[in-house]
């Protein structure tokens, strides 16, 4: 009986959300004629598996500006809430003070300061999935994917799959890779290499498995070959960065990506520009303020 | 396919058709946290740690383990543990050891909170508690700490599992000192779990 609750409540947890969320994809299909869109930019890639992948976009001055300004007004608000709560939980001592006890039922409320204020980060809303089809090309489960995305610096944060607040996967949070994606350009990221099954469900169940990689971009190689569809687009390879440690937004498993000579190295978990000695630029301000 | 499979087959279902949500429901609120203290490492007791190996302890080695580095201070230790906690608990650190964290973001939209009564409801808290060792490990392997395994009435006495309950953050703390202490101690000589 259990089962069957959880199984019907699951389905219709899928069919809801999917009609709920049924927007355009951005995902090119493998017969979709390709029209670039000059104020979008596109991911392209191959991949030995088909699996969900998630990008962070790096966050703009602009969007922080607005972000920031968003912040201060919610801040403004629970300082507010919390000035209302403490003048009852104020007057319910006073209340109670001849009283027999108990007869305070309030909790003391916590101060709401800039310092303890809980708000999103910045870049929250800058998560970019890739689903696993549809796909541009496929050849048994060698793939590629031709994504639409928003302009911008994006950074690989790992194999997971997602549903809103939900998701199961790995995220390179202690360590990734990013690029570029410039407006109306094909950005080749290479080739997205996963591991079997059996080691990522290793990987995802023991806590004494070995850490092989859950996810490995090989940057674009003069030896990967491009679907002739995109004969004649403006495709560029990527240029790679080291990406700093991110949160486990999702509470998922954690990971890091290998590293890769001349972008990404580590010094323990110390994240490395390779390309320069230092450490990576973040994705927001550190203090996000 | 066993039920269980068939259940785990639904949530990825759910998952997967759902992926399309608009982002600016997803997030759960943020709580900043405030940089440890200066802490005086001989005020914390150091726990027993001494005990003879036997086959039926050692089974139980990818539960009930410890850290230590050579060379590491307590401090340094302490934030990586809460650094890696932090992880292992669905927030993180941001970068460069700032201790500024987001939540996991397990209960925030409506679609992600039926989602999580169906998941946990399948997974529950020993998944869980699992999903945490690996978090746990994976993070601190990273930081190079070499890990010991211990009997499972020593280990309780200075960490904690976390299933649905979240350990207090008083509690939480006060074990993560311990642990520190330990990790910044003298090298173990027995129960080494090798990678």
């Amino acid at each position: 009986m259990r089962f069957w609750t959880i199984f019907a409540t699951a389905l219709l947890v899928a069919l809801v959300q999917f009609a709920a969320t049924a927007e355009a994809r951005n995902q090119f299909n493998q017969t979709e004629a390709i029209t670039i869109d000059p104020q979008k930019a596109y991911f392209f890639f191959r991949a030995n598996d088909r699996r969900e992948l998630q990008f962070v976009r790096e966050v703009t001055p602009e969007q922080l500006a607005t972000w920031r300004a968003a912040r201060a007004q919610a801040l403004a608000r629970a300082v507010q809430s919390y000035e209302l709560a403490a003048r009852r939980y104020r007057d319910e001592v006073e209340y109670c003070r001849d009283r027999p006890q108990p007869c305070i039922v309030l909790e003391r409320p916590t101060p709401v300061t800039d310092a303890n204020f809980a708000y999103p980060p910045p870049e929250a809303d800058n998560f970019v999935s890739v689903e696993r089809g549809p796909q541009f090309t496929r050849v048994g489960d060698d793939t590629t994917y031709l994504v639409a995305v928003p302009p911008g610096s994006y950074v690989f944060y790992g194999p997971l799959i997602r549903n809103g607040a939900q998701a199961a996967g790995f995220c390179m949070c202690m360590g990734s890779l990013r690029f570029t994606a410039r407006a109306g350009q094909i950005v080749d990221l290479g080739e997205i290499r996963f591991p079997d099954q059996d080691v990522l469900n290793a990987r995802a169940s023991r806590p004494d498995a070995p850490r092989t990689a859950t996810a490995e971009i090989r940057p674009y190689a003069p030896g990967m070959t491009r679907p002739d569809r995109l004969a004649g687009l403006p495709v560029v390879a990527a240029e790679w960065r080291a990406a700093d440690k991110m949160p486990n937004y999702f509470g998922v498993l954690i990971d890091r990506h290998p590293a890769v000579a001349g972008v990404l190295r580590y010094e323990r978990d110390r994240v490395i520009d390779d390309r320069t000695g230092s450490d990576p630029v973040p994705l927001a301000p550190l203090d996000g303020r | 396919m066993t039920k269980s499979w068939a259940a785990r087959g639904a949530v990825l279902l759910a998952l997967c058709l759902g992926t399309a949500s608009p982002a600016a429901a997803q997030v759960r609120r943020m709580t900043p946290e405030t940089a440890p203290p200066q802490i005086d490492p001989a005020t914390i007791p150091m726990p027993e740690l001494s005990f003879t190996p036997t086959p039926q302890i050692e089974e139980n080695y990818d539960k009930y383990y410890y850290f230590n580095r050579a060379g590491t201070d307590f401090m340094t230790a302490y934030a990586d543990l809460r650094e890696c906690d932090g992880y292992a608990r669905g927030l993180a650190y941001r970068t460069a050891y700032v201790p500024y964290y987001a939540p996991g973001l397990l209960t925030s939209a409506v679609g992600g909170a039926i989602g999580s009564a169906v998941a946990d409801a399948i997974f529950g808290s020993a998944e869980r508690r699992r999903q945490r060792r690996i978090n746990m490990l994976t993070c601190m392997r990273f930081k190079e700490y070499r890990v010991f395994g211990l009997p499972e009435n020593l280990w309780e006495r200075f960490n904690f599992e976390e299933g649905m309950r979240q350990v207090p953050e008083d509690e939480r703390q006060r074990f993560l000192r311990i642990q520190a202490r330990v990790a910044s101690g003298p090298a173990p000589t027995v129960g080494e779990v090798r990678p």
